[in-house]
């Protein structure tokens, strides 16, 4: 096939005025995000130096300049790019426009404002992308006024904005935490705060040591709430749903189980400091005391999740089992919680993910981050116990004691190497959770 | 399921005798009931936990209370104010972004792009919020540093609390908000559409006007938690003692919850010290129950309304 004929079919393709405008609308996104890779590197250099420190003013103007350098291909390529999409959806244009905000914002110089921005790109591309696949399928059509157009645009914007919320922070964390992560920081189970911070200083050298023994602690802790939690939920929650009857008694212990969900977890804490740590029971801080203050905050959670998760069985399986001759309990047991499995341990999960990252409480009654770890403490009670959020709201303030200077940076990108083993303990539970849901659901109701 | 034992009698003493007496009670029956005891038992520990907590911090905060109605409220009045104010930008926040991500879930999205964004709601709902925290203070907090030049001293300032807040809340008002849009009967969508209304005059006349109590609870509940956040808050709002009454979000202020999670190391157990700990708890839990009932209160006010609006 020679060119011209090669050429010839290039150009046809580009007959179709919408095609036409597709490729044209990609090239220049494409090249955009080309154009912005000077300023994407600005930005890298500014993550991995120190985006913490504050800039001199003679810093600031330079980035400034830099910025003004960068916003005149980034204006042209925005003119061209808008003159061109004249014929095309109002989607293609907006995500356009805010792409190039966020980068010429991004190239500002600012690493935290151009981030943001990039959250918002993120949503506002996936938007657009999502819209015109399922327009191309024909689940979706334009409304006849651009302002209806515009404010579905918005309400889209916005469902994918909780999504690139949640990817953003993911890769906000990762980036912050990558300097700091070894494999010997993930497994390690000695920490010294002291050595840490000598290390972080470069006074001593070496591996820092490592936050397995802070993770393990806070599994350990977890798991020992969700102990008492769970069949006190399961109890509850059977009662509740299976048992009560439409009365004010009923809605009487109904409303205080939502009174118990809406107590600040600072409270919690202090009540729990009184009742089981200093006052009444005397455990110290401990594993028991942190796990029963624990579970007061996780216990009606589970009730909510293991209530709707019963509610949402059919009522010809509860028939079914009484046609049988089974008592209530039998039918319960055995037909009515069989079926409701999937979205009993996927809700008990989640509540396991959620008291995972719970803070104030363990660090109230469950106790402060110690001075040196060796794995795991030896006593359930007046012993503290390490974990990884009380960790991560500490690190800074405590990696700068017997430090040389205050090195902010650092101290901050050791919490966040921690938060980032935190996230992925967390959004493995999640995953374990929703994957559950999906897939015992199909194989016990068989749907 | 139900196996072959199941269906048997266990345990027939009382029917041993030929059949003519009356079952009046069997070990079957003691056994359900003691179940549904231990059931209800597990119920009611709610209400023991709740009455317990609030007992016990009334018990111990109550002469510090007293003192300070003594004294008009003083002390106290600029940390409410503060408390109040974070929460409300915070949940407004919230709502900019989780009403119209509800409207788009319930009404436009079709069932691909509802499963990949319910389970990104879901995993947001439990993240952990000393993470998050810890984010907004590094992204928010040196942002307005920087452009401020630092003038208000410190890093920390109202504007990060509000967006960490914002974060926080999206999950609860987008479900919440989501349930009740869903919850409008078909009838009506299909009565305005009938009429020749688009889809999104539908929506925005019908729709949301009927599942406007739904949301505001939302909002309620969402403001309720905003209030009740402890970690987020403590690492972006900053340790100010004497927090400002004002309405410059650019500035350092102070929180109920961050006044108690700031004090509770610092003062000893037993001192007069922790006890004006426990009557700010019980300040705050006050506002979060009104916040509670209030919400409530709407429910029980909508399922009315809707329950004469049906018959028609």
């Amino acid at each position: 096939m020679s060119l011209l004929s090669r050429a010839t079919r290039f150009l046809g393709y580009f007959k179709k005025k919408e095609k036409r405008c597709l490729v044209i609308s990609s090239f220049i996104f494409i090249s955009g995000i080309i154009a912005a890779i000077p300023g994407i590197l600005h930005i890298a250099n500014a993550l991995s130096n120190d985006g913490y420190t504050l800039v001199s003013s003679s810093a600031l103007i330079a980035d400034f300049a830099f910025s003004f350098l960068m916003l005149i291909p980034s204006f042209g390529l925005f003119a061209i790019g808008y003159l061109l999409l004249e014929h095309h959806s109002m989607g293609w244009k907006l995500s356009y426009a805010a792409g190039t905000a966020a980068l010429i914002l991004g190239l500002l110089g600012d690493v935290n404002i151009g981030f943001a921005l990039s959250i918002a790109l993120l949503s506002l591309v996936a938007a657009t992308f999502m819209f015109q696949d399922m327009r191309a399928s024909g689940k979706a059509k334009d409304s006849p006024t651009v302002t209806e157009n515009l404010a579905k645009f918005g309400i889209r914007v916005s469902g994918f904005l909780c999504m690139s919320i949640l990817i953003g922070l993911l890769a906000y964390i990762t980036l912050r935490a990558a300097p700091y992560l070894s494999w010997n920081f993930i497994t390690s189970s000695s920490w010294s705060w002291q050595h840490a911070s000598f290390v972080l200083n470069g006074i001593k050298p070496g591996p820092m040591g490592g936050v397995a023994g802070y993770a393990m602690g806070s599994l350990i802790l977890v798991f020992f709430c969700e102990l008492v939690a769970v069949p006190l939920g399961l109890g509850a929650a059977i009662y509740m749903s299976e048992y009560a009857r439409q009365s004010w008694p009923t809605s009487f212990i109904r409303f205080f189980i939502e009174t118990l969900a809406g107590i600040p977890s600072v409270i919690i804490g202090l009540v729990g400091l009184a009742i089981f740590v200093f006052g009444g029971f005397k455990f110290g801080v401990s594993i028991v005391g942190g796990g029963l203050s624990l579970a007061f905050m996780t216990l009606p959670f589970n009730i909510r999740v293991v209530e709707e998760a019963i509610r949402a069985v059919p009522a010809s399986y509860r028939e079914a089992a009484f046609a049988l001759g089974a008592t209530k309990w039998q039918t319960v047991r055995k037909a009515v919680l069989f079926a409701a499995l999937p979205g009993v341990i996927t809700g008990v999960l989640l509540g396991f993910g959620a008291a995972l990252g719970e803070t104030i409480i363990v660090a109230m009654t469950a106790g402060d981050a110690p001075p040196v770890v060796n794995g795991l403490p030896a006593a359930v009670t007046r012993t503290a116990i390490p974990t990884l959020t009380v960790f991560i709201w500490r690190a800074p303030i405590l990696l700068s004691i017997g430090a040389k200077k205050i090195v902010i940076f650092n101290n901050y990108g050791v919490a966040f190497a921690a938060a980032f083993v935190l996230i992925a303990i967390y959004l493995a539970v999640c995953v374990i959770a929703l994957i559950t849901r999906n897939y015992l659901s199909k194989k016990i109701m068989g749907v | 399921m139900l196996s072959q034992a199941d269906y048997e009698p266990n345990f027939t003493v009382l029917n041993r005798g030929g059949g003519k007496r009356a079952v009046t009670f069997n070990a079957k029956m003691l056994n359900e009931s003691l179940i549904k005891a231990a059931l209800f038992l597990c119920a009611i520990s709610s209400i023991g936990i709740v009455f317990f907590i609030v007992a016990y911090m009334f018990y111990i905060g109550y002469p510090v209370i007293i003192q300070w109605f003594g004294r008009g409220f003083g002390g106290m009045n600029p940390l409410i104010y503060n408390t109040l104010y974070v929460g409300i930008g915070g949940t407004s926040l919230g709502a900019v972004i989780g009403i119209p991500c509800a409207i788009y879930l319930a009404e436009f999205a079709d069932m691909r792009i509802r499963n990949m964004i319910k389970p990104t709601l879901e995993v947001l709902n439990g993240f952990p919020s000393v993470v998050l925290g810890m984010v907004g203070f590094a992204l928010v907090c040196f942002t307005v540093q920087r452009y401020t030049g630092g003038a208000s001293g410190t890093f920390y300032c109202i504007l990060a609390a509000w967006i960490v807040l914002g974060i926080m809340s999206l999950p609860l008002i987008t479900s919440v908000s989501e349930d009740s849009l869903r919850a409008v009967p078909q009838d009506q969508r299909e009565a305005s559409l009938g009429l020749g209304a688009t889809k999104w005059q539908t929506t925005i006349r019908v729709l949301i006007p009927g599942a406007m109590s739904g949301i505001l609870t939302a909002l309620i509940l969402a403001l309720g938690n905003a209030i009740g956040e402890t970690m987020a808050v403590l690492a972006v709002i900053g340790v100010s003692s004497q927090p400002p009454i004002s309405l410059n979000p650019l500035v350092s202020s102070n929180v109920i919850t961050a006044v108690i999670a700031n004090g509770y190391e610092e003062v000893s157990w037993g001192s007069l010290s922790f006890d004006y700990l426990f009557a700010a708890g019980f300040i705050l839990f006050l506002m979060v129950i009104l916040l509670n009932v209030a919400a409530r209160t709407i429910v029980s006010t909508q399922n009315t309304y809707r329950g004469g609006g049906s018959n028609t």
